[in-house]
């Protein structure tokens, strides 16, 4: 299977600083992929220069195959839907018109059905002669995804989709967006909200400060920091005690909230972690098991992106899709 | 440029334009009708040539200036990454907006002014003011293509009008006073190549025209303003 999008080695220098530091990685076809960072990691400056908005300070990317400034490009990225920092929308056209306008930017003849066809499948066809200013963020959301799906699109590239919205414009976004693959759509999506890369995304890369921190299928990136612990919650005075006791039995600590520490380490139950602290005449005020997620890998992997260089959870391709849907379905 | 074509059709700007225009039209022609047009030929001058250049400044301006205020250029430029087929494709369809606008105000001109200044001692002569709307269509290029390349210079709908109407209002009228360099300016050879087609009774001078030198330097001035915006505009990473 054959990457729909390559990075390699691409850094982006500005004045104020370097906004992508040698970054290498590559989008298989027929996945949702994940480009995951805090704000500012370098994720919106490595998708605008693989869509040749920006040029690199160095290094290259290619999409489908073809690198910005190719003669071929132009039609390598017309089969590309986007939605970059938001929905770039006319505000004082109504949702049908902005799809025009897409329509006719593609070439595409006879769009009506299609078009009719998109803002139902985004839930806007009763506001299709609606001008778009007057909508709310997540229907401009939804607009703007369809917009990106105007063209049946190999890949869609969707940089912070759910930024701004409620809980449930994120779901509904997240919903559209796992529907992609099933219509033959690779997906590339951008964000810091890690929960969601977790329910949306097969696999993903982990930016910090421009750099790849690290890159997988979720469920090896998962898997890294994947001892499932437990949160204990003593008297905030005692967690460094608390963090000693543990520690002196072979368990690992990470501060948490005010009085709470993470534990992971050999658990097969909570008295591994009462027990010692009782002991040491620490009273557990609250013992709840942890389930391992995306957060506590990307903390761990940004922590030890200070010390070192990037975790490769995997080759970059798992040998079979049945594999990789075998990990993706173990999340 | 069929996208370029749509966004001139349905967003709201480009009409209120033209309705603006046109309104002025009929105000001068209004005017006409109950002052005369006068022997300075100013209804005439003022009533279709000031209306229908700032009509064409704000359409090129608008043209390149719309996708920074709207944020849209990335969306422009990730359907069409060739950069200067976004460049023509856009400046020609602003130019058949200021060309199409002009012509627009011309064709009612030419009835309202005849039938308005019928009442009065002197007559305002369709072939005159045919002339006069050829006159400035000429010219509307010329600012339909100053507005484009400011908008895009300044990355800004707003700010390309202002630096639009600031050169031509304030710098460029202000430099023709200057001896020689002010031949040159874009005030001066504009006013020339008018002058050359409308004649200088209609015109209301008898200033020499040397027509052949007008016309080379409003290409030379247009070249600089396409040249230096296109410049930027291609080599400038899109936010």
């Amino acid at each position: 299977m054959s990457a729909l999008v390559t990075f390699e080695n691409l850094t982006k220098r500005y004045s104020s600083g370097t906004a992508v530091d040698d970054l290498s990685f590559e989008v298989p076809e027929g996945e949702v992929c994940g480009l995951l960072g805090p704000n500012g990691a370098g994720k919106t400056t490595a998708i605008r220069v693989l869509l040749g908005l920006a040029k690199p300070t160095s290094g290259s990317t290619t999409l489908l195959g073809v690198a910005p400034g190719d003669p071929a490009f132009g039609d390598a990225v017309r089969k590309v839907g986007t939605l970059i920092e938001g929905p770039a929308l006319f505000a004082r056209a109504t949702a049908r018109q902005n799809m025009q306008i897409e329509a006719d930017a593609l070439g595409l003849d006879k769009s009506k059905a299609k078009i009719d066809d998109l803002l139902k499948l985004v839930a806007l066809d009763e506001r299709a002669d609606t001008r778009c200013g007057s909508f709310s963020l997540g229907m401009k959301q939804r607009l703007g995804l369809a917009i990106s799906l105007m063209g049946e699109p190999r890949l869609v590239v969707l940089d912070e989709p759910t930024n701004g919205l409620d809980p449930a414009g994120i779901v509904e976004i997240r919903r559209l967006i796992e529907k992609l693959p099933e219509r033959g759509t690779t997906v590339l999506v951008s964000s810091h909200l890690l929960a969601e890369i977790q329910l949306m995304c097969d696999r993903a890369a982990i930016l910090q400060r421009g750099k790849l921190v690290a890159d997988g299928t979720i469920a090896n990136l998962i898997s890294v920091d994947g001892k499932a612990g437990y949160s204990v919650r003593v008297e905030p005075s005692l967690v460094d005690q608390a963090a000693a006791t543990l520690g002196r039995v072979g368990l690992e600590t990470r501060p948490g909230d005010v009085g709470v520490l993470d534990v992971t380490g050999e658990i097969d139950n909570g008295v591994a972690i009462s027990q010692p602290l009782a002991q040491a005449g620490i009273y557990v005020w609250e013992l709840t098991p942890s389930k391992a997620d995306l957060e506590q890998a990307f903390l761990r992997l940004t922590d030890e992106s200070g010390r070192g260089g990037t975790v490769r959870m995997e080759p970059v391709y798992p040998a079979s899709a049945d594999q990789r849907k075998e990990a993706g379905n173990a999340v | 440029m069929r996208s370029e074509l749509r966004k001139l059709t349905v967003l709201p700007t480009p009409r209120w334009t033209a309705v603006v225009t046109v309104a002025a039209v009929m105000i001068a022609a209004l005017v006409v009708a109950i002052s005369g047009a006068g022997e300075d030929n100013l209804a005439l001058l003022v009533g279709i040539g000031l209306p229908t250049w700032i009509a064409s400044i704000v359409l090129g301006v608008w043209m390149s200036g719309l996708e920074y205020g709207q944020k849209t250029m990335r969306r422009t430029l990730t359907r069409n990454p060739n950069r200067l087929a976004v460049v023509g494709d856009k400046l020609a369809v602003a130019l058949l907006a200021g060309v199409g606008l002009t012509v627009l105000a011309t064709a009612v001109a030419i009835p309202l002014f005849s039938l308005a200044s019928s009442g009065h001692e002197l007559k305002v002569a369709a072939a005159d003011t045919l002339d006069v709307g050829i006159g400035n269509l000429v010219n509307n290029i010329v600012y339909v293509v100053a507005g484009f390349s400011f908008g895009l210079v300044t990355r800004s709908m707003a700010g390309g009008m202002t630096a639009a109407l600031a050169f031509f209002f304030v710098m460029d009228s202000l430099l023709t006073q200057i001896p020689v360099v002010g031949d040159y300016m874009l005030a001066a050879v504009s006013t020339e190549i008018f002058q050359g087609i409308v004649g200088n009774e209609i015109a209301g001078t008898d200033l020499e025209v040397n027509l052949a030198r007008a016309i080379v330097v409003s290409v030379l001035w247009l070249a600089v303003f396409v040249g230096v915006s296109t410049l930027r505009f291609v080599r400038t990473d899109v936010e």
